[in-house]
């Protein structure tokens, strides 16, 4: 339902996206997961028609958003990153406004406000004016905007920033419910849990290209059995790789003067023949993080770095 | 078309909701109006003349020139030869404006140049009027420094000859004469504002003539179009700031059917301030209500044409702040240049022909023929194309710019 190929988007000299390729279906949460700046707005906003492409292609139910604006448009629910509303309005107005704005009108468009106001449980509060609304209940009536006109294509930009559990918790369920309905939802977020708890099919991007893609099993396929074992302190680079290769299980993921990242197979069990191995190469260990394999290991393992550096 | 009718709902919804802009709109014009007809004593009240009681102690030819001066300021000045004593008892009764005192040896001391003490006691009932003298006789020591200046020594000359007599050649008189002609044109310019509120001369043409405060009627309209379109274009950026301009960049239909309604709306606020304004106004000086419709729709498009010139301009500045300002910067010499503050027909000539070519102050010139009904429909037709084909190609351009500004 959604096709993007080849998309590049650059901003002057700065590259936000290069060389993205997808395609989420229809009954789908697609998931765009990347720390902050690795251009997860940006290929949304090429999606959404916000922003033209530099290069690529994107399709919307095979309508292309460049050339067929206007029919790829009207079946798309954008749920921008930062909370988009009328605030002097009533949260039943702003529905209303926005059904309107994508044709709907008369007792359909009474009908699903109402609908809307009641799932995402602002149905008490409909008239009062956004502005004294909390930041879950903007967050959810900012969802709910997108939804009003029912919409097959889904965009959300990381929906559930600052909001409370209890939000959350509602956000992420009218996300799975309109998916399990029928809709194609693309999902973009930098909380690594959500995406699992969420996606049926993931891509992580990072400095605006895609490192990986795949369903959620496939991708833990990809982490394998290992942890990824972080040590910080001070390494004489060349010593501690000697120590450390030809062993067994061990992988050097990423080795600095005053860091050190491996990917280790049962690394709790390892743990003091490691600390051993890097005393004896002189390496000085003032900190330990252990990972488990999850896809913060595996954005640890291609990257380098941590999701939330 | 239910895209139309939704915005409009929403903007009207939402500018209804700031009352405190609305009521600005409205007391504003209101206000001044009420000052400026108070100030006048009203369109049917009497012209407000100065009563100047004078005390003519000295008798000379330079007395005899101020008194002259007073007499030919704009006709305000009703000067009242009296003796010192009766003088100061009517003044003290109320019923004058100023008692003024030509105590012996004056014209010999302008004449020579020396100090003089004028006595000049004014009524404290009366405000504007006791003013006025007093700002007369400084244009008049001026105007006595500046003939010294130019010839002195001829002043001094007759001062030194013939002082306090009666006996001039016709060379002194010329030069003199040429000397008052001048003082009388910088006394207009000089008593300009309150020469505003006193101007009561019928206007040529075929229509109703105007009165004072009339001439004030479309200023003061055309200075609350001003603010609206100021305060109106201001909501551009609340849009984009909500972030609601995103989303109307990308429903299906683009910015356009969002910006329309947004513009209709207005558009319906223009029109009721209009016609409260006007028909206030309207009422107020006697002026036939066959003339309001097109007063009224000359009125609404012109404030669409500001809307749509500073919402354009609006989406080049860097913040809503700056924005303001410089929509700011704008409102305020273009009120002053097109004849919101004073009347063009009061303004230097020069100045006068850069309003009439400000938008507002081009707009008001033919509002204010609709309203004395001696507009030509050619003018008004040509008018009403043009300010819609201005509107029309800033609109368009506010979309094209739309995308953009509401990313960045
Ligand atoms: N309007 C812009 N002008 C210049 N650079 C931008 C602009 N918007 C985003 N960027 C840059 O593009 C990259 C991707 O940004 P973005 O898509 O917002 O990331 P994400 O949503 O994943 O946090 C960042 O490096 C950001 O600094
Ligand atoms: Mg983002």
């Amino acid at each position: 339902m959604i096709e993007v190929a080849g998309l590049c988007k650059n901003y002057g000299d700065i590259v936000a996206v290069r060389e993205v390729t997808f395609q989420a279906e229809s009954r789908q949460i697609f998931g765009l997961l990347g720390p902050n700046g690795a251009g997860k707005s940006t290929t949304l906003g090429c999606i959404s028609g916000l922003l033209p492409p530099s290069a690529g292609r994107v399709r919307v139910l095979g309508h292309d958003v460049v050339l067929e604006r206007r029919a790829a448009r009207a079946q798309l629910g954008v749920v921008p990153q930062e909370v988009s509303l009328y605030e002097d309005l009533s949260a039943r107005e702003n529905l209303s406004f926005w059904g309107a704005a994508y044709g709907l009108h008369g007792t359909e468009l009474k009908e699903r406000v109402h609908e809307i106001l009641g799932i995402t449980g602002l149905a008490d509060r409909s008239q009062e004016p956004v502005k004294r609304f909390s930041g879950g209940m903007k967050r959810r009536l900012n969802l709910g905007c997108a939804l009003v006109h029912r919409p097959r294509v889904l965009l959300l930009d990381e929906p559930t920033v600052g909001v409370d559990a209890q939000s959350r918790r509602r956000l992420l369920d009218l996300v799975r419910n309109e998916a399990r309905n029928g809709a194609c939802v693309l999902y973009t977020t930098h909380y690594m849990e959500e995406a699992e708890e969420l996606c049926d099919r993931l891509a992580i991007i990072d400095h605006g290209r895609i490192i990986v893609q795949g369903t959620l099993a496939e991708l833990h396929r990809i982490v394998g059995e290992n942890d990824i074992l972080r040590f910080a302190g001070k390494f004489d680079a060349d010593r501690a790789r000697a120590a450390l290769q030809d062993r067994n299980g061990v992988e050097i993921v990423q080795l600095t003067a005053d860091s050190l990242r491996l990917s280790v197979a049962g690394a709790s069990h390892r743990l003091a023949e490691l600390f051993a191995a890097l005393a004896a190469a002189g390496c000085e260990i003032r900190e330990t993080t252990l990972t488990q394999p999850s896809l913060e290991s595996l954005f640890i393992k291609l990257t380098g770095k941590e999701l939330r550096e | 078309m239910y895209l139309l009718c939704a915005g409009m709902q929403k903007d009207l919804r939402r500018f209804l909701r700031d009352p405190v802009a609305l009521m600005f709109w409205l007391a504003l014009p209101l206000g001044i109006g009420i000052a400026i007809t108070l100030a006048t004593g009203g369109a049917a009240g009497p012209k407000p003349i100065a009563r100047l009681f004078l005390v003519n102690e000295d008798q000379s030819l330079v007395s005899d020139i101020l008194i002259q001066a007073f007499r030919q300021a704009g006709g305000v000045f009703q000067v009242e030869p009296v003796e010192r004593a009766e003088g100061r008892r009517r003044l003290d009764r109320g019923e004058g404006t100023a008692l003024l005192i030509l105590a012996k040896g004056f014209g010999e001391a302008v004449l020579a140049e020396k100090p003089f003490r004028l006595e000049l006691i004014t009524n404290p009932e009366q405000r504007i009027l006791p003013q006025m003298v007093e700002e007369l006789l400084q244009v008049l020591r001026q105007a006595v420094f500046y003939l010294h200046r130019l010839a002195g020594n001829e002043l001094k000359a007759l001062a030194a000859g013939r002082a306090g007599s009666r006996v001039f050649s016709d060379a002194d008189i010329a030069r003199i004469s040429i000397a008052i002609h001048q003082t009388a044109n910088r006394l207009q310019n000089y008593l300009y504002p309150p020469a505003v509120l006193l101007e009561t001369a019928p206007r040529a043409g075929t229509g109703t003539q105007a009165n004072i405060s009339m001439m004030f009627l479309p200023g003061i309209l055309l200075m609350s179009l001003l603010f609206m379109a100021q305060g109106l274009s201001d909501d551009i950026w609340k849009e984009r700031n909500q972030g609601t301009l995103r989303r109307w960049t990308i429903a299906p239909g683009g910015p356009l059917p969002f910006l329309i309604a947004k513009l209709v709306s207005a558009a319906v606020l223009i029109f009721a301030v209009s016609l409260i304004i006007l028909s206030i106004g309207m009422a107020y000086h006697g002026l036939p209500f066959y003339r309001l419709p097109l007063a009224l729709l000359w009125s609404t498009v012109s404030g669409l044409l500001f809307l749509s010139l500073m919402q354009f301009m609006q989406l080049y500045a860097s913040s809503q702040r700056a924005g303001a300002i410089l929509a700011t910067c704008l409102v305020f010499p273009l009120m002053i240049l097109g004849g919101s503050m004073f009347p063009l027909e009061r303004m230097p000539a020069w100045m006068a022909a850069v309003g009439r070519c400000t938008p507002n102050g081009w707009a008001l010139e033919l509002l204010k023929d609709i309203l004395l009904g001696r507009s030509d429909p050619t003018d008004w037709s040509a008018g009403f194309a043009g300010m819609a084909l201005l509107s029309v190609a800033a609109s368009l351009l506010t979309v094209r710019r739309i995308p953009t500004f509401a990313r960045n």
